[in-house]
């Protein structure tokens, strides 16, 4: 197993360490944001949360952190009457410190989402001992108070959003038509959430408001456009070079590969694409010492357009059901042929990792600028090296491209995904900057 | 016994490095084997060792179970390499036994070079495997020597594995003549199994040209002649994806694997496997171990393989067959067939498992079972495998260094005890694990069985990693009493070579038969001691011995003594062997002629996908159908209802005993709905048979349209229309139809009763009390039934007088509930109290009365007969059998909690039963996650799941307000009505509870004025954690007048099915009888009754 092959690989940089008293008490407001973060991020980790759901673990707690955090800079609106169905956020009493507020908000929401619950009461414990120890008790109970408002309010909105009534639908019924998605290897795993598109967006009218208008159509005809792509994943996979096979395992992003020796099966977990994309934003944050208001509407925008990237993909990816090249490839071109990572559980058409990747870099270019000359230590724990950039876009297009060296998409896949994703990111910036939405 | 009373001190210390470990060679903990024999004819065995990776070791046996090393002076030591199999073989006939190791593990093909040790004659050995050609390098567990082509020398199969554990699980498929098809490995050498021919002492690799290359992960063979025409076979027990294969000798030097026509599953991960009669029925059975484990803590943290439902199909669906993660004992038919009870017979986990050993270890005369077990590394576990291992790649890729030790350390490691099964006579085992010997935990490997002492009794020798072996000498004889015989089976005192596959067969004064196929290749890397041996319990003199040779002659011998060592020699033997009898059975397949030509397919519906949690799928339960004259020519015409999708079909009867369908526009018009029972009655009261059809399956959502009932009028030709008027609008998920005139007022009234609330496992739709008015229907439950309203998922209803009163009383029968009685009086259905007298034998054998309504099971079917001729009706039927993963009975009820716990919408049924005590959930903690995504802050671990009981699964305040279900009895039977409401449950025999029963004909079959019951059965509809229904497909159960029944086997009776029979069609005039069998997803089978 290629994958396995990793376990050999090493590296002295640490990124995604757990939390240690520095990070708790550190002066820097923005820092304690970024540190709560890395725990989400770890916690959906170990917590092996696929990526919509991943998704959904990330965005709220954001908001919530956003909402008690933009009351110091007014250019900061509420999300209120700007994500659907947000209601009833209580008001600021005033006397709060709305950084404590912030920061008990997101761990509440953080706890009600992750399974691990015992790292963000942990976490939150820790904070508010050290606040107790040597601050205003009174102005410290009242944030915390508030920031509980606000959670619950958060939480209450998280439980309307069709999540829980989803697990009960039914489960992927697999077609036998030429050309729809089969399970593929090594896990052959039922089709996961199919019904990804019930869940309420955080901008979108309905998850199919950015439906490409492009489609990639099966065919066995030598001269369709889908016949072409899909002999350019095979021509691409079989002459990759290590430059190529290092950026497709970069932009894995895999929470759980599944390795198979015999009866040594083990599961390899890597952030999924969204929390690389979190952690990406977290390192141009630091980059730009930007302040904790501004680290949480970098945060917040940069989730609230993943999650919705997230549906509007699930949504094609079932209504299309498209095969995925190893399946197609083994079938009519080469038995034998292997995808160089290994192919998630779902259908291929379009590429969830261009949607979202491109839906965020929009968010950040916008924020954050352009140029953006970054360097990204997200994936030293997954084994591979740090790597530089030049702006967001050129990030979000690479890990794009990566799925096709990868063996995963097509790249009339991936280059339709991308504009999707660009689209749904401008969405949510029209919306949030409250300006008419546009294609 | 210790090593330093015996002298053995042999440990297979695995060591391991980085240029061999567990990541390396998966099978590296497979261990080592044992090979034991005489080498230096002083009558007592010797027992040699291999090493995995250390050095193998030979030990002298000295007498009086005192052994010596002798390794260095007999130059055995096996070499370099990793060690498998041993064998001591005579090789070159010359009476003294050669050695032979097989090697595996490195990808050094001359680390891997097979020895053959040729004795000296004067306890020194030297290799010759290159001048007998059996230098072979590839990568092999065993070798089993056979004469495959009946020449008269050993030739020798190599159960080898391909090097690349990482193609363990993948499934490839290409598209060959546009037709997708999976696809094998072509690179074959030195992986796939092999065939060497012996010619003239030189041996030649026969493989591709006997048709045995294969790209399977072979862990075992066994040697057996499974067509009975005198020519040996292969069983080859394959781990991982691929199913184990039978190799029929076509007798011409090819073979072809026919395993799916003897087999209805396979063990996923199969390791050693033996054959022998564990029923004295004359029959070998097969048992083929695997790694399934049986304490509910490492149950569930270990549990092999997260199968899901597409990986499963799609599996079956590339011919890789049905595969379970557990043990299988197929027991023999006698008809070219075997049923899988491995879980009737309570041998179906034990641990990671190697070595089966069936033998009479107590010499009552029953086989017995050794099971050795063990893994180093609980490389299984959940945790493990899912964070421990990622956590320590994460710390490397971090920079940390973490050395091997450290790694491997981090892997759970648990000693467990192995087996021992004594076998109670009725196959059923018993585990004796604690009462026959003080076991330490350990991690066992090969194993053989031999008499090292000579006192008659067979003692073990086991091979461990990490521990010195084990010798168990047993005390069976010293202890008392039981007789023994044994055998040595050579060719002739000139040319004394043993002659495998010979077979030994004892008549005892009782005429009870013991068989056993001489083969001391047995079990995992082993091969024990070169005599067959049996106990004979209390008898000293044995009538009858006879011993059949391959060549087709055999030997028999009259009034044999006990307690001694026969020898025999083929070249003594005159008799030729008698062609076997041709039955003459009662039952006749005569399919073939041609009378009736139907196959049921089913609509491809998946319960699992709604609703994930549930053990079965309610969807499949067709076909049904109803007979009559439908068109006034005084025979019997059918109606076979269709699944979703598929319409019903009328046939009509020929005077030929012949049927011809009769196109019905109506029933094609009405394809949608899934057909359940149906009924021809007259309905309108114009003299002709009109047809019921209750609407069911399952698969359209609560109170659908497709649920409607439909009633066809009859034109008196035999023509239908539908009358779209005549029946209430009603969506209930129905089942069964019962006529029964209530009013009095001569027309017939309706019971139809309401299977499963679809969506809502095990909820019940709705029951109806239909009255007929001139032909127009009314529901009326509700005015004259209420407790018929809701009574449960019924599948079968029954008018019959039971108490004697000359009024009749309503019987239903359905699952999750127990057998409930109605009586009719006043114009009101009530629900009678009745008893029921039930044999318990848990935890103390005795009767005990209790409430008719305690005896909640899964009751498919029920009729009504006065079996017991005392005057009044007993109550027969089917149930779900004991040969399942889950079961229960009185004090331990298989138990479903079903509530929406989560609050979702979705009706969550969480189905548990008992192991060791408690109730379990039956699902992994990854499958309660997917249905309740709020479990996953409850189990954060596996380890927090691992061993959480039902009870606990949910907090106090989730359980309020849940729905509870329970199945206390598993098995079909008959309640003897014994009058004032009282009755006492006989089960049926031992047969007819290795599958489910669907439906049964109560008939004097055999016209000896005894009722007699033919009942059928088998589903696939379980869940993939659950496994198929498969042992019984056809039963005849001999009556004996007193409501007891004798299981005749399908050899005698003739009902030789395979498949899921749904019901039978009794015909009968005065000419003959026969019976169709209707199959789900198969072609329906006739059978003529004699």
């Amino acid at each position: 197993m290629r994958n396995g092959k990793s376990i050999f690989v090493r590296y002295s940089f640490g990124l995604l360490s757990l939390l240690t008293c520095s990070d708790l008490f550190a002066q820097d407001k923005a820092q304690t944001l970024h540190a709560l973060n890395d725990l989400l991020v770890n916690t959906v980790m170990v917590d092996l949360f696929p990526p919509p759901i991943a998704c959904r673990v990330y965005v709220y707690p954001q908001i919530a952190f956003y909402e008690c955090i933009r009351t110091e800079d007014p250019s900061m609106p509420s999300m209120e009457g700007r994500l659907n169905d947000l209601k009833h956020l209580p008001k600021t009493p005033g006397h709060v410190d709305p950084f404590i507020s912030a920061c008990v908000s997101f761990s509440y929401v953080a706890q009600s989402l992750v399974g691990s619950e015992f790292k963000f009461e942990e976490w939150r414990k820790s904070f508010t001992d050290s606040l107790f120890r040597q601050s205003d008790t009174s102005l410290t109970r009242a944030s915390m108070s508030y920031g509980k408002a606000v959670a619950d309010t958060i939480i209450a909105w998280t439980k309307r959003d069709n999540y829980l009534k989803s697990r009960g639908l039914y489960r992927y019924v697999l077609s036998k038509a030429q050309g729809a998605w089969q399970p593929t290897p090594l896990d052959y795993a039922q089709g996961l959430e199919p019904h990804w598109n019930t869940i309420r967006p955080m901008t979108l009218a309905n998850a199919s408001q950015f439906s490409p208008q492009e489609k990639l159509v099966f065919s066995t005809s030598k001269n369709s456009l889908f016949y072409k792509t899909m002999m350019e994943v095979y021509r691409i996979g079989n002459t990759l070079d290590t430059v190529r096979k290092a950026t497709a395992l970069y932009w894995d992003d895999n929470p759980n590969v599944a390795v198979n020796i015999g009866h040594l099966s083990y599961f390899v977990h890597k952030i999924s694409p969204a929390g690389h994309w979190i952690m990406i934003a977290k390192q141009a944050c630091l980059q730009k010492n930007v302040s904790v208001e501004k680290a949480a509407q970098v945060y917040a925008l940069s989730a609230i357009a993943m999650f919705d990237a997230f549906i509007s993909c699930w949504d094609e990816k079932y209504r299309t059901s498209l095969i995925r090249p190893i399946t197609i490839i083994n079938r009519l071109i080469d038995k034998n042929w292997q995808p160089y990572i290994q192919t998630p559980p779902f259908p291929e058409f379009t590429s969830g990792h261009s949607v979202v990747s491109n839906a965020c870099a929009t968010i950040l270019t916008d924020l954050l600028g352009e140029p953006f000359a970054f360097t990204d230590k997200t994936e030293i724990p997954f084994g591979s090296p740090p790597r530089s950039f030049h702006s967001f876009y050129e990030a979000s297009l690479e890990s794009s491209t990566s799925r096709v060296y990868g063996g995963i998409h097509y790249p009339e896949t991936a280059r339709i995904s991308v504009e999707q994703g660009k689209a749904v990111g401008r969405h949510v910036l029209a919306v949030y900057k409250n300006a008419r939405a546009s294609r | 016994m210790p090593g330093n009373s015996t002298g053995i001190t042999f440990r297979n210390d695995v060591l391991e490095d980085a240029t061999m470990f567990m990541y390396l060679y998966e099978n590296l903990y497979a261990g080592g084997g044992v090979a034991i024999g005489d080498i230096n004819n002083d009558g007592l065995p010797d027992i040699y060792f291999s090493a995995t990776r250390g050095y193998n070791k030979l030990y002298l046996n000295l007498g009086d179970l005192k052994f010596r090393d002798i390794t260095e002076s007999a130059g055995v030591n096996g070499g370099e390499g990793l060690k498998t199999g041993v064998n001591m073989v005579d090789i070159n006939n010359d009476g003294y036994l050669d050695l032979f190791v097989c090697k595996s593990g490195f990808k050094d093909p001359s680390l891997r070079k097979k020895m053959l040790y040729i004795n000296n004659k004067n306890g020194t050995f030297t290799n010759r495997a290159a001048e007998y050609g059996l230098e072979d390098k590839s990568f092999t567990i065993q070798a089993y020597f056979f004469d495959f082509d009946k020449d008269g020398d050993k030739d020798v199969f190599f159960v080898d594995h391909p090097d690349d554990f990482s193609k363990t699980m993948t499934i490839n498929a290409a598209m060959i003549n546009g037709k997708l098809t999976r696809i094998d490995d072509t690179v074959t050498v030195n992986t796939s199994d092999r065939l060497y021919e012996n010619r003239n002492g030189k041996f030649v690799d026969v493989t591709r040209k006997a048709g045995l290359i294969d790209f399977a992960f072979g862990l075992s063979a066994s040697i057996h002649d499974f067509n009975n025409d005198g020519w040996p076979d292969i069983y080859v027990a394959n781990d991982f994806n691929k199913p184990d294969c039978i190799y029929i000798n076509n007798r011409n030097g090819t073979f072809t694997n026919r395993m799916t026509e003897y087999l209805n599953h396979v063990s996923f991960s199969a390791m050693g496997s033996d054959i022998n009669d564990i029923n004295n029925d004359g029959l070998e059975d097969i048992f083929v171990v695997d790694m399934a484990v049986d304490e509910p803590v490492r149950q569930k943290q270990l549990f092999a393989v997260n199968q899901n439902y597409d990986k499963f199909q799609l599996m079956i669906d590339y011919n890789l067959f049905f595969q379970y993660p557990r043990n299988t004992l197929q027991l023999n038919n006698g008809n070219g067939t075997f049923s899988e009870i491995a879980n009737y017979s309570g041998v179906s986990a034990t641990e990671w498992s190697w070595a089966p050993l069936i033998a009479d270890l107590d010499n009552d005369g029953w086989k017995d079972m050794y099971v050795t077990n063990g893994l180093k590394r609980d490389i299984t576990d959940w945790d493990y495998k899912v964070f421990v291992l990622d956590s320590i790649m994460k710390q490397m890729n971090s920079g940390r260094s973490v050395n091997l030790n450290t790694w491997l350390s981090s892997i759970p490691s648990v000693k467990t005890k192995n087996y021992f099964y004594h076998n109670n006579a009725s196959l059923k085992f018993d585990n004796y694990s604690d009462t026959w010997a003080d076991q330490p935990g350990s991690l066992s490997n090969g194993a053989a069985y031999a008499d090292l002492d000579n006192d008659g009794d067979l003692d073990l020798v086991v091979s461990n990693v990490d521990d010195p072996a084990f010798v168990y000498r047993n005390n069976s004889r010293e202890m008392g009493g039981a007789n023994y015989l044994r055998f040595k089976l050579l060719r002739s005192k000139v040319s004394p070579d043993e002659l495998y596959g010979t077979i030994v067969k004892l008549t005892g004064a009782d005429g009870t038969t013991q068989v056993q196929h001489y083969d001391p290749q047995r079990g995992f890397l082993s091969s024990g001691e070169h005599v067959l041996h049996f106990g004979t319990g209390d008898q000293a003199i044995i009538p009858r011995v006879e011993i059949i040779f391959l060549s087709g002659k055999k030997i028999v011998l009259e009034q044999v003594k006990t307690n001694q060592v026969l020898t025999v020699y083929e070249s003594d033997a005159t008799q030729p062997v008698a062609a076997p009898l041709k039955p003459d059975p009662l039952f006749k397949d005569i399919s073939n002629e041609g009378k009736l030509k139907y196959v049921q397919s089913e609509n491809n519906y998946i319960d699992f996908k709604r609703e994930p949690l549930i053990p079965y799928k309610c969807s499949r339960k067709g076909p049904y159908h109803a007979l009559g004259d439908v068109n006034g020519d005084g025979r019997e015409d059918l109606y076979i209802g269709g699944a979703a999708g598929i319409a019903g079909k009328l046939l009509l009867l020929n005077a030929d005993g012949s049927f011809t369908e009769k196109n019905q526009p109506a029933f094609i018009a009405d394809k949608s709905y899934e057909d359940m029972a149906a009924l021809f009655f007259d309905a309108d009261g114009d003299g002709d048979k009109d047809l019921y059809v209750v609407s069911g399956g399952a698969e359209f959502d609560r109170g659908s349209v497709q649920y409607q009932d439909r009633l066809y009028r009859n034109d008196g030709k035999g023509n239908f229309t539908r009358n779209t008027n005549a029946l209430p609008a009603e969506g209930y998920n129905g089942s069964c139809i019962l006529p029964l005139d209530l009013d009095g007022d001569g027309d017939l009234d309706l019971f139809v009763g309401g299977h499963v609330l679809p969506g809502k496992f095990p909820q019940a739709d709705r029951s109806m009390l239909l009255q007929n008015n001139k032909g127009e229907f009314t529901d009326v439950t509700a005015s004259f039934a209420s407790p018929l309203l809701n009574p449960g998922i019924i599948n079968q209803a029954n008018w019959s007088d039971l108490d004697g009163d000359g009024r009749k009383e309503l019987i239903l029968c359905g699952e999750w509930m127990a057998p409930m009685i109605f009586t009719w009086q006043n114009g009101q259905f009530t629900r009678s109290s009745n008893t029921v007298t039930i044999s318990l034998s848990n935890p103390v054998k005795k009767d005990s009365l209790v409430d008719l309504d305690e005896l909640k099971g899964l009751w498919y079917t029920v009729r009504t007969e006065d079996l017991d001729k005392d005057g009044d009706l007993d109550i027969i039927l089917g149930n779900r059998g004991l040969n399942s993963t889950i079961g229960g009975d009185f004090h331990h009820p298989c138990t479903i909690y079903a509530k929406d716990f989560d609050n979702n919408g979705s009706y969550d049924a969480v189905l548990g039963f008992y192991n060791q005590g408690k109730c379990y959930p039956l699902f992994s903690r990854d499958q309660l996650i997917d249905q309740m995504p709020s479990m996953r802050k409850k189990f954060i671990r596996y380890k927090d799941y691992s061993g959480t009981t039902l009870e606990n699964l949910f907090t106090p305040e989730q359980k309020k307000g849940m729905d509870v279900y329970m199945a206390r009895c598993f098995e079909s039977g008959v309640l003897i009505n014994e009058g004032h409401g009282a009755f006492r449950f006989k089960p049926f025999p031992e047969r007819a509870q290795f599958s489910n029963i669907n439906d049964l004909v109560v008939e004097d079959f055999d016209q000896d004025g005894i009722k007699d019951i033919l009942a059928v059965g088998n589903t696939n509809d379980p869940a993939v954690m659950v496994g198929n229904y498969d042992a019984t497909a056809a039963i005849l159960l001999k009556g004996d007048g007193r409501a007891g029944f004798i299981d005749i086997p399908a050899i005698r009776s003739g009902l030789n099915v395979r498949g899921e029979v749904r019901r039978i069609v009794y015909l009968k005039n005065s000419k003959s009888r026969s019976v169709i069998l209707l199959k789900n997803s198969g072609e329906a089978r006739v059978f003529s009754v004699k």
